[in-house]
C-alpha cells in the first residue's frame, strides 16, 4: 500500500516534469501547424485545428534556413572533431607522461574552467577581429577547438587505464602516439563519443558568439537565423514556430541516437577518479 | 532576450570608448551653438568621382514583416538601374542589435557595412563618433535638392548645420481603432478624439463594464518613452535643455515640467480607472494591437507606431472574419489644439571607411532610396511615411490612398505639425539610457503606484547622470 502510494507519487512528479519539458515543444509544433492567422485567435488554441504545413515551406524559403542548418552542421562538427582531438592529446600527456610542472599546468587548465565564457568574450572577439576572421568559419570554430572540460573528463578516464598496459606496450616498442592510438583510444571509445556528442550539442546551441562574429547569411548558424526570423517575421507566429521546429529536429535526432553514450560517458566521469 | 540585453550592456562601454578614441583631434570642427553655416564652409569639398569598376556593398537594415519585403523590392530596383553595384542586403535584427554589431566590428573598419540603417535617437552618438561621412558632403557636391523633403525629418538629422544621415523611414505614433466599435457605441468614426478631454468623453462610451469590473478598456498602450516624447512635442514642450540639444550640447533633461507631469498623470489615472489597458513593455509592439481583435475584452483603440499600419491592413485582409473596420487617427494631444509631432524613425548612415568607391556606391544607393519615386513606392508598400512631399503626387501614393484612406491621414498630420525645436526631436548621446530611465519610472508608477511627481523626478536624476557621464567622455 505504502509502496503503491510512493510509486504513484513518483509517477505524478515525472508526469509534471515531462509536461513542463514537453509543453513548450508541443506548443511550438501546434502553432506551426495552425492555419495562417489562427495563431492570433483568442482564446489560444490548445488542440490542433487543422494541419497546415505551409508555414514550414514559408520558413524554409523566407529565410535561408537550409544554409543556416548547413552552417551549424559544419561548425558544430568541426568543433566536436577538433575539441576531441586536442582533448585526447592533452589528457594523454597529463595522464601518462611525467614532465616538470605537470600539476601546475593542469591546475591552470582546471582554473580556466572557473572563468565564465562571457568574461573572455571581449578579448576573444578582439583577437578574431585582428586576425580578420570576422564572418568566417574559422572565427566560429577556432575559439572552441580546445576545451578544459574535455581534457579534464578524458584525463579522469585515462587514469582508469592500468599503467601496466603502458609499461607492457613500451616493452613491445610502442611509442606514445602508437600506444595512444592502438590502446588508449579504443579503450576510451564511450568517453570519446560522449565528449564528441556533448561538444557538438553545445556548439549547436551557441548563441552569443555566433551572434557576435557573423554578419551575413553565408556564415550565420541556425540559432542566429532563428533569432532573426523571430524579430523579422513578428507578424507570422506560425513561421517563427515552424523555423523553431526545423532547428530543433536535427538535435532531437542526435539525442535519440546517442542518448546511451551521452549518459554513460557523463556519469563515467562523475563517479570515477 | 537576456543574451541580447547582456550584449547591449557589453557594448555600452565600447560606444563611449569609440567616441573618445576619435574626439581628441582638436582641429576638427567643434560643436558651435550658433555658427552652423560657418562649420559647413570650413569643410573640404568632396571630390567628384566616377564609378567605373564593379563594386559590392553591404547594406545593414532592421526591417521586418511587410516592411522587409518592401525594402527588398526597392533594392532590386536599384540593382536593375546600377548593374555595376552589387548590394548585399543584410538583416541585422533590431536597431539596437544592428548598432551593437556596427560598434563591435569597428564603425569604420573594413568589416563595417557601406550603408547602415540606424534609429533616430542614435544621431548624436553617431555624430560624436566622427566615423561617418556626413551626408552633407555628397549633398553639397551633387547639389542634391533637400528642398522637397519634409522639413522636420530633414532637420532631425541635421546636427551643427550638417545633414549627418539621410532620413529614410519615418513613422509616428497613431491611434488604431475599430470603426465598428465606434459606431456601436454611438460615436462618429470619422471624428476621432483629438485631445485628452475628448478622448476621455469618447472612452466613457467605448468602455464596457460588468459591475465594478472593466471588461473592455478604451485604449491599449505599451510602456515606451516614445509616446511620452511625442506627447511633449504635441504640447510644444522640450525633452532636453538647450532647445532639445540643438542650440548646444544638452546637459540635462527638460521633461520634468508641467507638460511632462500632465502626461504622466493621464497615464497613471487612465490605468487606474481602466481607461488604459497597459500591455507592459513590449519592444516589438503587437500586444497593444492584438487587444483590438480580442473578442472577450481588450480595448477599442490601440496606440501604436504607424510603421505597423501595413502589417495591420494585411493581417485584417487575411482575417476578414474578425469583423474589424480598421481606422486610424492622429495621436491625441494632452492639451486642446496641440499639433506637433516628432518625425523620427530611422536614417541611412555611410561609415567613413576611406574606401572611396565603396562610399560613392553607398551614396548612389542612399540618394536612390531618398528620391521622390522610390519614397512614393516605399510609402505605398511599407507602413512608413515618405520623407519628401513631392512623393505624394506620384501614382503609387495616389493609388494607395484610394485603396486605404487610412494612410492619407498620416501625411495630413505632418503637414499640420509646426517645424520647431520641440518637433525636431531631442539630441543627446545616451538616448537609450534616458529612455530606459523613463520607462522604468513609468513602469514603477503604473505597477507600484509611485506618484507621477516622484516618478518624473527619479527619471530626471537618472537621465541627467547618464548625460553627464556621456558628455564627460566626449568633451
Amino acid at each position: 500500500m505504502k509502496r503503491g502510494l510512493r510509486v504513484s507519487g513518483l509517477y505524478a512528479l515525472l508526469l509534471l516534469g515531462s509536461i513542463i519539458v514537453l509543453g513548450p515543444i508541443y506548443l511550438a509544433l501546434l502553432n506551426a501547424l495552425l492555419p495562417r492567422g489562427a495563431t492570433a485567435d483568442y482564446p489560444p488554441h490548445l488542440l490542433p485545428a487543422g494541419l497546415e504545413f505551409g508555414s514550414f515551406r514559408d520558413a524554409w524559403t523566407d529565410v535561408p534556413m537550409g544554409r543556416y542548418l548547413l552552417n551549424s552542421l559544419a561548425v558544430s562538427s568541426a568543433i566536436a572533431a577538433l575539441s576531441v582531438t586536442t582533448s585526447v592529446l592533452a589528457a594523454y600527456a597529463f595522464a601518462f607522461m611525467r614532465f616538470p610542472g605537470r600539476s601546475v599546468v593542469f591546475a591552470l587548465f582546471l582554473g580556466s574552467l572557473m572563468v565564465p565564457w562571457e568574461v573572455s568574450v571581449v578579448p576573444n572577439f578582439q583577437t578574431i577581429r585582428t586576425l580578420g576572421w570576422l564572418d568566417s568559419y574559422q572565427g566560429l570554430v577556432v575559439p572552441f577547438a580546445a576545451s578544459a572540460l574535455g581534457i579534464f573528463l578524458l584525463r579522469q578516464h585515462f587514469f582508469t587505464i592500468p599503467r601496466e598496459l603502458r609499461d607492457a606496450a613500451a616493452m613491445d616498442g610502442y611509442g606514445h602516439l602508437r600506444f595512444l592510438w592502438r590502446i588508449v583510444v579504443p579503450l576510451s571509445r564511450p568517453s570519446l563519443g560522449a565528449l564528441g556528442v556533448f561538444s557538438f550539442l553545445s556548439a549547436w546551441n551557441q548563441y552569443l558568439w555566433p551572434l557576435l562574429v557573423t554578419n551575413s547569411d553565408d556564415h550565420r548558424t541556425v540559432q542566429i537565423g532563428l533569432a532573426l526570423v523571430s524579430s523579422e517575421r513578428i507578424d507570422r507566429v506560425d513561421i517563427v514556430m515552424a523555423a523553431t521546429v526545423i532547428a530543433l529536429l536535427p538535435m532531437l535526432l542526435l539525442l535519440l541516437l546517442f542518448q546511451r553514450q551521452l549518459v554513460r560517458g557523463l556519469t563515467a566521469g562523475a563517479v570515477k577518479g | 532576450m537576456r543574451t541580447r540585453m547582456l550584449l547591449a550592456h557589453l557594448f555600452a562601454g565600447f560606444v563611449v570608448v569609440a567616441a573618445i578614441g576619435c574626439g581628441g583631434g582638436g582641429t576638427g570642427p567643434q560643436a558651435t551653438s550658433t555658427g552652423a553655416p560657418a562649420t559647413a564652409t570650413q569643410r573640404p569639398a568632396r571630390k567628384p568621382f566616377d564609378l567605373t569598376s564593379p563594386v559590392t556593398i553591404d547594406f545593414w537594415h532592421s526591417m521586418g514583416g511587410a516592411n522587409a519585403t518592401a525594402l527588398e523590392a526597392l533594392v532590386k530596383d536599384f540593382q536593375a538601374r546600377e548593374p555595376n553595384i552589387h548590394v548585399n542586403l543584410v538583416y541585422q535584427g533590431g536597431y539596437t542589435d544592428s548598432f551593437n554589431k556596427l560598434v563591435a566590428v569597428g564603425m569604420n573598419s573594413k568589416d563595417a557595412p557601406a550603408v547602415i540603417q540606424l534609429e533616430d535617437v542614435l544621431t548624436q552618438t553617431m555624430t560624436d563618433s566622427k566615423k561617418t561621412v556626413p551626408m552633407q558632403d555628397f549633398v553639397d557636391r551633387d547639389r542634391f535638392d533637400l528642398g522637397k523633403f519634409v522639413p522636420q525629418a530633414r532637420d532631425y538629422y541635421t546636427v551643427d548645420g550638417l545633414l549627418r544621415s539621410m532620413p529614410f523611414n519615418v513613422s509616428s505614433p497613431i491611434l488604431y481603432y475599430n470603426a465598428n466599435a465606434f459606431r456601436a457605441a454611438g460615436l462618429d468614426p470619422a471624428n476621432p478624439p483629438t485631445d485628452f478631454d475628448q478622448l476621455a468623453r469618447a472612452c466613457e462610451k467605448l468602455m464596457v463594464r460588468k459591475g465594478d469590473q472593466v471588461t473592455r478598456h478604451c485604449i491599449a498602450t505599451d510602456i515606451t518613452s516614445w509616446y511620452f516624447e511625442q506627447f511633449l512635442a504635441k504640447q510644444g514642450a522640450l525633452y532636453v535643455n538647450h532647445a532639445n540639444g540643438r542650440d548646444g550640447r544638452a546637459d540635462a533633461v527638460a521633461f520634468n515640467s508641467p507638460e511632462g507631469l500632465k502626461v504622466m498623470r493621464w497615464w497613471q489615472e487612465g490605468v487606474k480607472s481602466g481607461l488604459i489597458l497597459n500591455v507592459g513593455r513590449n519592444p516589438a509592439g503587437p500586444d497593444a494591437l492584438l487587444a483590438l481583435v480580442n473578442p472577450d475584452g481588450g480595448a477599442a483603440i490601440a496606440l501604436q507606431s504607424s510603421a505597423n499600419l501595413r502589417s495591420v491592413v494585411d493581417f485584417l485582409e487575411a482575417n476578414k472574419g474578425l469583423n474589424i473596420d480598421p481606422a486610424t487617427a492622429p495621436l491625441p494631444s494632452p492639451t486642446p489644439g496641440g499639433k506637433g509631432i516628432v518625425l523620427g524613425g530611422a536614417s541611412l548612415w555611410i561609415p567613413a571607411t576611406g574606401d572611396t568607391p565603396r562610399e560613392e556606391a553607398a551614396w548612389k544607393l542612399v540618394s536612390f532610396l531618398s528620391s521622390a519615386e522610390v519614397q512614393a513606392k516605399w510609402h505605398a508598400t511599407s507602413g512608413y511615411l515618405p520623407v519628401r512631399f513631392d512623393s505624394l503626387d506620384l501614382q503609387p501614393v495616389q493609388d494607395l490612398y484610394k485603396k486605404y484612406p487610412q494612410f492619407r491621414l498620416l501625411v495630413d498630420e505632418i503637414r499640420q505639425s509646426p517645424n520647431t525645436r520641440a518637433t525636431q526631436g531631442a539630441l543627446m548621446g545616451p538616448s537609450q539610457q534616458v529612455r530606459d530611465a523613463l520607462v522604468s519610472a513609468i513602469e514603477e508608477m503604473l505597477l507600484r503606484g509611485t506618484s507621477p511627481e516622484q516618478a518624473l523626478k527619479q527619471a530626471e536624476s537618472q537621465a541627467n547622470e547618464a548625460i553627464k557621464r556621456y558628455n564627460r567622455a566626449v568633451e
